[in-house]
């Protein structure tokens, strides 16, 4: 763990923590507190945005333990998520099981379906292994949608009944904001933590150079199975809160282009930080939020151009932020993060 | 003189004041505020989008023409590219606003999921869509054109009105795999409770390049005719394939996507197809709505599509219910309820001629419950085989039977 010039650390405990100096501790507690009352002032529009975003920063981090650390390329972790939300949403209207139960339930749905698809990890890597995941995408959709669309709900969509701890009920956009921060903050910290143990080193040494990591001892099979475990668990959780947040959920929810855009997103904040899905997340929502938004305010400023070709011309700039973005940082808004902290910390100095 | 300077400056002033200010002063009538949700470059788009450019050259042609009661009108079409996440943020950032009325179009999955939020907050959505969840049990979205359970249930009823043989007919679905597509699932009990049976079921991709092999399935199952819910990516391939597997089972398509279906697919393979029409189209010129249709759209084009017609009939029932609204609670209460309200005193309207009949019920929200079916003939004319259809309420009808 780096430190900042003068910052010694002289026990174990000080060498482990997180959050070294007070700065740190001041600035977390006040981003915390801000977050906390954000709902007192914040806008309805603020806190449907800040869940959105969450509950993908929740998947994101999942990608980023399999993508990330361990090498493992997923283009199918969305239908992890749908593998969460179903059997959480089946678990808890067919079966009546509590919500406490279901959450960890659909995550570990999602993680043993996760371990089932990572198989062929164990022979192919890179491309190859993208396809399997891409046919993971697939085939999950496929079984929820035509098998059993009596208890899936097949492509129509399935109701997932109220959130229910203890005699509260999550039913207003700022219940599901606590909750969601929470689980937020937990997941992330869980991720942190495995990143620091030996789990995540070994990870990081798969991707690294596999043959080398085999032959110093780490076992290969256990390391990328348990990636995708993870990696997948994580997807199901995320899938699991989605689902009990929007109460109806659908095969059209966990499409392909989402899977595809969660590794753009993972990419554009970073691969292989914490804070990467963070700042992937909140980068192309954020985006996409504004793209929403300038197409009807184009359209007021010039009524000529008609809805059609605002709409058209704003999603090009869209993509041309992302190309713009991706050539001038390509290893993500992390790394930007990482270089302004260091220049903070030495300026004036250039070193 | 310095008197005179005194005083023109002062009446100069006075003049600005008015200039900049008299509109205050004059008590310009408050706008009102439509807000569409649509896709206009996501994956729907091609079929979605000119319900958009309809609302939007509509909205305009009222302002042109006083508005609604003298108020002018204000339009937003918000491009949420079919994503549910970007449709919750645009909704929760217009919901607060006041004298604004919000339009969901063809959004099946976002209307099914914040159903309960619009209950909630008491805001009714317009919707463009047939989506029958959403419309049952009634609750907050109002349709204009009967849900596609209940187009599978008018045509069992036709095939089983001019069926002459003894056996049962045969009815084989070609559904598209979305969401929509799938949803005249659900009045499958009612085809086989009025005697046709349905022999096959297959599920067309949203983007084929081949649909040989289930069309082949299909027609092994012998089926006497064929309803079909494909959007125009999949009619074109299917119909190609049709032709070339020389399967001439009589077809329906849900939605009758007529012009794009020309544009995209050869006489020879189009010739006989049928769909159902839920509104006046394109090749009606003497109908006053589709001459409206002609008029908005020739910015666009020479002929407008029959997407475009049919969200046109959409929001001018849109716009009739919020005019009901104005007359009744005024332009300061106009809120949600008082809209709501406003749909359910609309009783027999035509949209200009462009629907049949318009009626809201409190425990029947379609709108439209007529029906009817056209056909390519075959030297690419258009044709009517029936007359206006009334569309059995499959859903309502179904939780009657306790299915």
């Amino acid at each position: 763990m780096r430190r900042v010039s003068g910052v010694f650390d002289t026990s174990y405990i000080q060498d482990m923590t997180i959050f070294r100096t007070k700065y740190y501790s001041a600035g977390m507690v006040i981003l915390i507190l801000f977050f906390l009352i954000l709902p007192v002032f914040g806008s309805e529009f603020w806190l449907t945005f800040i869940n959105s975003t969450a509950v993908t920063v929740i998947a994101l981090q999942g990608l980023n333990i399999l993508t990330g650390y361990c090498g493992q390329i997923s283009i199918g972790h969305t239908a992890f998520m749908a593998v969460g939300a179903y059997s959480s949403t089946i678990l808890a209207a067919q079966f009546e099981l509590p919500f406490w139960l279901c959450l960890p339930c659909g995550g570990l749905g999602a993680g043993l379906a996760g371990i089932l698809f990572g198989l062929p990890s164990l022979r192919v890597k890179g491309y190859y292994l993208a396809l399997t995941t891409i046919a993971a995408q697939y085939l999950i959709i496929y079984m929820i949608k035509t098998p059993f669309p009596e208890i899936t709900g097949g492509a129509i969509a399935l109701n997932v009944p109220e959130v229910n701890l203890g005699s509260f009920v999550l039913s207003t956009e700022t219940h599901f904001y606590y909750f969601i921060l929470i689980m937020l903050a937990v997941m992330t910290f869980f991720a942190k933590s495995l990143m620091r143990s030996h789990f995540g080193r070994a990870f990081v040494a798969i991707r690294d150079n596999d043959i080398a990591s085999e032959a110093m001892g780490i076992n290969l099979y256990k390391g990328k199975l348990l990636a995708f475990f993870i990696g997948c668990f994580y997807a199901g959780i995320a899938g699991s809160i989605w689902a009990d947040y929007v109460r109806v959920i659908s095969p059209d929810d966990f499409t392909l282009t989402s899977s595809i855009w969660q590794i753009g997103m993972l990419i554009i904040g970073g691969l292989g930080s914490t804070l990467g899905p963070f700042f992937g997340a909140i980068f192309i929502g954020a985006l996409r939020e504004t793209c929403v938004i300038c197409g009807p305010w184009v359209t007021s400023i010039i009524p000529q151009l008609g809805a059609q070709i605002s709409a058209s011309l704003v999603e090009m700039t869209f993509g041309i932020a992302v190309i713009l973005f991706l050539v001038f940082e390509p290893r993500g808004i992390g790394h930007r993060w990482e270089i302004l902290k260091e220049s903070y910390r030495l300026w004036p100095f250039s070193y | 003189m310095k008197a005179k300077k005194l005083m023109g400056f002062v009446v100069v002033s006075l003049l600005a004041m008015v200039f900049c200010f008299g509109n205050v002063l004059a008590a310009e009538k408050g706008p009102i505020h439509f807000v569409m949700l649509t896709d206009l470059t996501g994956p729907a788009h091609a079929q979605v989008a000119p319900n958009g450019w309809a609302a939007e050259d509509y909205i305009k042609w009222l302002n042109n023409n006083g508005g609604i009661n003298g108020h002018p009108l204000t339009v937003e079409i918000i491009d949420t590219k079919y994503q549910l996440p970007l449709a919750r943020t645009a909704y929760a950032r217009n919901k607060g606003r006041k004298q604004t009325t919000i339009s969901f179009d063809c959004f099946s999955g976002a209307i099914e999921a914040m159903k309960g939020q619009f209950a909630t907050d008491k805001i009714p959505v317009a919707m463009n869509t047939g989506h029958g969840p959403a419309l049952y049990p009634s609750s907050w979205v109002f349709a204009t054109l009967p849900p596609y359970d209940d187009t599978l249930c008018t045509y069992a009823k036709w095939i089983k009105a001019n069926w002459k043989e003894k056996r049962k007919p045969r009815l084989a679905l070609l559904l598209g795999d979305y969401a929509s597509g799938r949803s005249p699932e659900l009045a499958k009990w009612y085809c086989e409770k009025i005697g046709v049976e349905i022999v096959s079921i297959e599920y067309v991709p949203v983007l084929p390049t081949d649909t040989s092999d289930l069309l082949v399935r299909m027609r092994d199952k012998k089926p006497d005719f064929v309803f079909d819910t494909l959007m125009p990516d999949q009619v074109k391939v299917v119909l190609k394939d049709r032709f070339k597997l020389g399967i001439k089972i009589p077809q329906l398509n849900f939605v009758f996507n007529s012009d794009l279906i020309k544009a995209t697919v050869p006489r020879e393979a189009y010739a006989g197809y049928m769909g159902f029409q839920c509104s006046a189209s394109w090749w009606e010129t003497d109908n006053p709505g589709v001459k409206l249709a002609y008029e908005l759209y020739k910015h666009r084009g020479p002929v407008p599509n029959y997407m475009y017609v049919w969200g046109l009939s959409g929001v001018m029932v849109w716009a009739e219910a919020v005019k009901n609204a104005l007359n009744t609670v005024g332009y300061e209460k106009l809120d949600g309820q008082a809209i709501r309200n406003g749909y359910l005193q609309i009783k027999n309207y035509t949209a200009m001629g462009l629907l049949k009949e318009v009626t809201y019920y409190p425990d029947d929200l379609r709108g439209s419950k007529w029906l009817k079916i056209c056909k390519f003939n075959n030297d690419g004319s258009i044709s009517n085989v029936t007359g206006w259809m009334e569309a059995p309420h499959n859903l309502k009808l179904k939780a009657k039977e306790g299915k």
